[in-house]
């Protein structure tokens, strides 16, 4: 199956990161190699054709492997709408960002902004994710409003904040605020989760396999067993990302929230068999 | 043709398009999700007098989405909006009352009909919706499922949001001409256990068997149908019989099936099973093609099954 490989010569030495909107594979799909080479990236205020930054091999496709230390490489993949980019190691901040379809999958960790407001798609981070994963920009009024981001590793503070819709599930810990004043949407969190889950959020579901410190403004709901949450890990089950013990907890408390808000979202907390 | 001392008569059965849902019902044990389902088809077996034709499919599903086992439910109607009316009824008042039940959509269809949308409201304001992502719910096509989850006093029943809707073929029968009434019984027993194992099927009468098949049009204006008279035996000498001599009972199968070929199947199967002692005939609803567009000749079926 054809591929493009795009190898990055590496910064040079600079702390500046290289804007890298421009590699999407709607972008370079249908492109000569030499239209590729010529596409415009940002390095600080300096444009920086692609071909300088990138050896180019392969051939055109709506498949792209990106190869090299890219963790300061900005917006891989921002705003793709389809295909599948392969980032093979660290990828920098926005990677994802604003996409409404395709596939990412981050061999490496990914940072802060990873799936920011993005509205479809799927991004598989196998490291860890930084702060803001599939959060909304300073300003905006919601974060993901679709598609799904899978962290194999841990991740920062305020995933999924303000999230609209959509499904974040982190294999490891998350940080502060996960889910904060997000109005609906799930998000799983494996590992241990931070302080002030889920604060503010309007509606929604957080499902901790951790106890997470509830704040104050959520009301305990009982316990039940959700048969969702067993069709959603069946799910991520079945595309790959494992699982394993988890499957096997039925029974959950429940606690109601925010009150400080609409108090409709949902804090699902596993417990023991 | 003659199979196992029964003859086959030349002829054919009218069937006709209705549209058809697949409804998967699952619980916390098969037991309880048959329960369900033989609920919600109960009442079902003829557009004409029900709404509806609904049945359980002989054939469980491989698996399903909360891994629960599950138990497969075909409905029949005349339009979308029928069958959107009677499966917001027969889930909202069979399938959600039932305990520990959870009710899927399991036919992508040309269209679609509300369903969960409807059954929703029954939440008072707390029922929840979750939006199966397409990319982790891919057999869903371009559009991604919506469950609603409905809180209820053992917990949540979830529905899905829409049901797909398709063109299906309704009414394939056989008409099976028996010696006595055992024997005539037995033979639709062994078709019935033979059509079980047909995917796509079902046969939305009583075990699978009509004792009251019905002729089109009556003496009476206002009926539609009325008993198919030239097959019964005690009308013989009133009528113009249908029956040969030395035959005392008729039975009749019905099927529904999703596609022309899923019915060819089961009636070649229910045809073959019900060949044997004590049945001197099968032959089937031969309206002079006046009945339906879909027609389904007798012997050709058994020649390739």
């Amino acid at each position: 199956m054809d591929e493009l490989v795009l190898t990055y010569r590496g910064s040079g030495g600079s702390r500046i990161p290289l804007e890298a909107e421009a590699i999407t594979p709607d972008n370079l799909r249908g492109k000569e190699r030499g239209g590729i080479e010529r596409l415009t990236l940002f390095h600080g205020n300096a444009k920086v054709p692609l071909g300088d930054a990138f050896e180019v091999k392969g051939a055109p496709s709506d498949r792209l492997r990106v190869l090299g230390d890219l963790a300061l490489v900005k917006g891989l993949g921002q705003g793709m709408t389809g295909g599948r980019l392969v980032i093979e190691g660290d990828a920098g901040m926005h990677v994802g960002a604003r996409m409404s379809g395709g596939t990412i999958e981050v061999r490496g960790g990914a940072a802060d902004w990873a799936g920011a407001e993005m509205t479809g798609g799927l991004i598989w981070i196998k490291g860890d994710a930084g702060n803001r994963a599939g959060s909304a920009y300073r300003g905006s009024k919601f974060g993901m409003r679709g598609g799904v981001i899978l962290v194999e590793g841990s991740a920062g503070h305020e995933v999924g904040g303000y999230m609209r819709r959509g499904l974040i599930a982190v294999r490891g810990d998350v940080q502060d605020f996960a889910g904060a004043r997000m109005s609906a949407g799930t998000i799983f969190v494996f590992g241990r989760p931070g302080i002030r889950t889920g604060g503010g959020m309007k509606r929604g579901t957080i499902v901790c396999y951790q106890a997470p410190e509830v704040l104050p403004t959520f009301r305990a709901a009982g316990s039940f067993e959700p048969l969702f949450v067993t069709i959603y890990l069946r799910a991520l089950a079945a595309r790959g990302f494992d699982v394993g013990r988890f499957e096997a907890t039925r029974r959950f408390a429940r606690y109601r929230g925010d009150l400080a808000e609409l108090g409709k979202g949902e804090l699902l907390v596993a417990q023991p068999d | 043709m003659q199979i196992g001392g029964t003859f086959i008569e030349d002829t054919y059965a009218e069937a006709f398009t209705l549209r058809a849902a697949r409804v998967l019902i699952t619980a916390d044990s098969a037991a309880w999700a048959e329960i369900a389902a033989r609920t919600m088809t109960g009442f079902a077996t003829s557009v004409i007098g029900c709404g509806c034709e609904a049945g359980l499919e002989g054939v469980p599903p491989q698996s399903t989405p909360d891994g629960r086992p599950g138990v497969r439910v075909l409905v029949f109607a005349r339009s979308a909006a029928d069958l959107q009316d009677q499966l917001v009824k027969r889930v909202g008042q069979c399938v959600m009352t039932s305990a520990g039940s959870a009710c899927y959509d399991d036919l992508r269809g040309e269209e679609q009909v509300r369903v969960g949308a409807i059954l929703r409201f029954f939440g008072d304001g707390h029922q929840i919706s979750k939006r199966l992502e397409a990319e982790l719910f891919p057999e869903a096509g371009a559009r991604p499922r919506r469950l609603w989850r409905i809180p209820v006093m053992d917990g949540e029943f979830i529905v899905e949001d829409r049901f797909g809707v398709r063109k299906a073929v309704a009414g394939g029968n056989f008409l099976i001409l028996g010696q006595s009434r055992e024997a005539a019984l037995a033979a639709a027993e062994r078709a019935v256990a033979a059509i079980r194992h047909i995917p796509g099927v079902i046969l939305p009468f009583p075990g699978g068997i009509v004792r009251s098949g019905s002729k089109v049009g009556s003496k009476y204006k206002k009926l539609v149908a009325s008993t198919n008279s030239p097959y019964c035996p005690t009308l013989r000498r009133d009528v113009e019989t249908a029956l040969p001599d030395g035959v005392t009972s008729a039975l009749e199968m019905v099927i529904d099936g999703l596609t022309r070929e899923d019915v060819e199947r089961a009636m070649a199967a229910g045809l073959r099973a019900a060949c044997g002692p004590g049945i001197v005939r099968l032959t089937a609803g031969d309206y002079g093609g006046r009945f339906g567009k879909h027609l389904f000749h007798l012997r050709p079926h058994l020649d390739g099954s």
